[in-house]
């Protein structure tokens, strides 16, 4: 399978459906290369759901997603290489070093030099120096670290995190902005759950919010961030309200 | 990547896990030892068709084996999001399969290296040269046993219950395997090899062979959530 060069999400009418609880409803998002989204919303907006069908790890009751004009379902072991998704959990095995975690990923990615894959995303999430100690020890932060080294192992053209600064104290909160800016590329494509308006406003070029699984605002952020933060906090407040 | 390398590696991953924790040897080695000389005590020192009742305690002891190692290893990749992390490697789907079934087979056929000599030894059986062909009703046994296992145990994972459904779900399929598995053993244990002996056995090749290809047809679907 030849994937074009250009990494672009194309989400249509995306409905997931958990039972009767409706996790999305006909969501539709164009997020061409070079876009560094912030996926907003309450707890339980769909913002994990919508990572995790465009990762190909749930399956859509309705609708689909295509990355770079494929669906990310039918598309196979090629285009999941592309992606880098960071979920609430880990993802890491506690009983192994981070080293060993990290080596274990890079391997099964099919990468040339697991070990320099792993020093270098190590050195990038300054976690080298408690790559040999098992994960179960590392404090909260520092898994988090780990995990983020895990996703961006094989440099993805596509990074998902899901509330990646859960567990991150100020500085490697910074370290971490730092990091997405850096990474946020022309070829690249960063959607990143978030929280905070504040960390939204300040990093990410466009925001999405979510309410009860649908698109209720979708700005670029470039300009009156004061009046985005407004509008969005409105909506939290009126879904607060219902 | 082929299946193969991906398979390999995550069964390496299995395996030194294992070496840490011990967890999945030390639990399955020591049941089927306490069932083996728990056994002895019970069973009668002669008279005919012990052979019969010394295979059939012997296949219970695996089986049951068989299911608690499998439930843990499958807990394992549950916990903290692992097998989303593995559903995220270009590895196919059908790799993953082969993986968790190679280290599967692997402890279980490790256990059953140390106690088949236990097991001889404590029901004072004589296999003689019955031997060799008990140790291969072992391996074509618990490949059938394995293979059926560690596909349930995929599909019991992300239910509430996964310890009490995977038993459920396994001991009925696996009853014609399991069933091969007493006779040829019992012929092996006895001496008296037939051409029954042989049918069984061929039942356990045809089981094996087809359990693989159902499992490798399904897991993929398996998987999705």
């Amino acid at each position: 399978m030849d994937l074009p060069s250009e990494i672009g999400i194309r989400i249509k009418g995306l409905t997931k459906a958990f039972g009767r609880q409706l996790a999305l409803a006909n969501v539709d998002l164009e997020v061409p290369a070079g876009s560094y989204v912030a996926v907003m919303g309450a707890n339980g907006a769909g913002k994990t759901t919508l990572l995790k069908v465009i990762a190909g790890l749930a399956v859509p009751t309705k609708g689909s997603v295509t990355i770079a004009g494929i669906e990310m379902r039918k598309a196979g072991p090629r285009l999941r290489a592309l992606v880098g998704f960071v979920s609430h959990e880990t993802m890491l095995y506690s009983d192994l070093t981070a080293r060993e975690n990290l080596a274990f990923h890079a391997r099964l990615f099919g990468l040339d030099r697991p070990e320099e894959a792993v020093a270098r995303a190590a050195e990038r999430l300054a976690v080298g120096h408690v790559l040999d100690r098992a994960v179960r020890n590392l404090s909260r932060g520092t898994r988090q670290r780990v995990a983020l080294a895990r996703a961006l192992l094989h440099d993805p053209a596509v990074i998902l995190l899901d509330e990646p600064y859960t567990g991150l104290d100020e500085a490697a909160a910074a370290s971490l902005s730092e990091l997405l800016d850096e990474l946020a590329t022309p070829q690249r494509i960063i959607m990143v759950t978030l929280h905070d308006v504040a960390r939204a406003l300040s990093g990410p070029e466009r925001l999405v919010a979510l309410s009860s699984g649908r698109v209720q605002l979708d700005r670029p952020i470039h300009e009156q961030t004061e009046d985005i933060a407004e509008t969005y906090l409105a909506l939290l407040r009126s879904e607060a309200r219902r | 990547m082929s299946w193969a390398s991906s398979a390999v590696i995550i069964a390496g991953k299995d395996l030194r896990l294992e070496m840490r924790t011990r967890d999945v040897i030390a639990s399955v080695g020591l049941f089927v030892l306490l069932v083996v000389v728990t056994a002895s005590f019970a069973f009668p020192t002669s008279g005919e068709g012990r052979e019969g009742v010394a295979a059939g305690v012997l296949w219970m002891a695996f089986l049951f084996a068989a299911l608690l190692g499998m439930g843990r290893s499958m807990a394992i990749e549950k916990e903290d999001g692992c097998l989303e992390g593995l559903m995220l490697s270009p590895a196919a789907r059908e790799s993953i399969f082969l993986g968790k079934l190679l280290a599967n087979l692997g402890f279980t056929w490790a256990v059953e290296v140390v106690i088949l000599p236990v097991f001889v030894v404590l029901l004072q059986l004589a296999p003689g040269s019955g031997l060799v062909l008990l140790a291969l009703c072992a391996l074509l046994g618990t490949l059938g046993l394995v293979t059926v296992g560690t596909l349930f145990a995929a599909m019991a994972v992300h239910t509430r219950g996964r310890e009490a459904i995977l038993p459920l779900l396994v001991m009925p399929v696996s009853v014609p395997v399991m069933i091969a598995a007493v006779k040829t053993s019992e012929a092996a244990l006895t001496g008296a090899w037939s051409s029954g002996a042989t049918s069984w056995l061929l039942l356990m090749v045809g089981y094996d062979a087809l359990f693989l290809l159902v499992a490798l047809a399904t897991f993929p679907h398996v998987m999705e959530e």
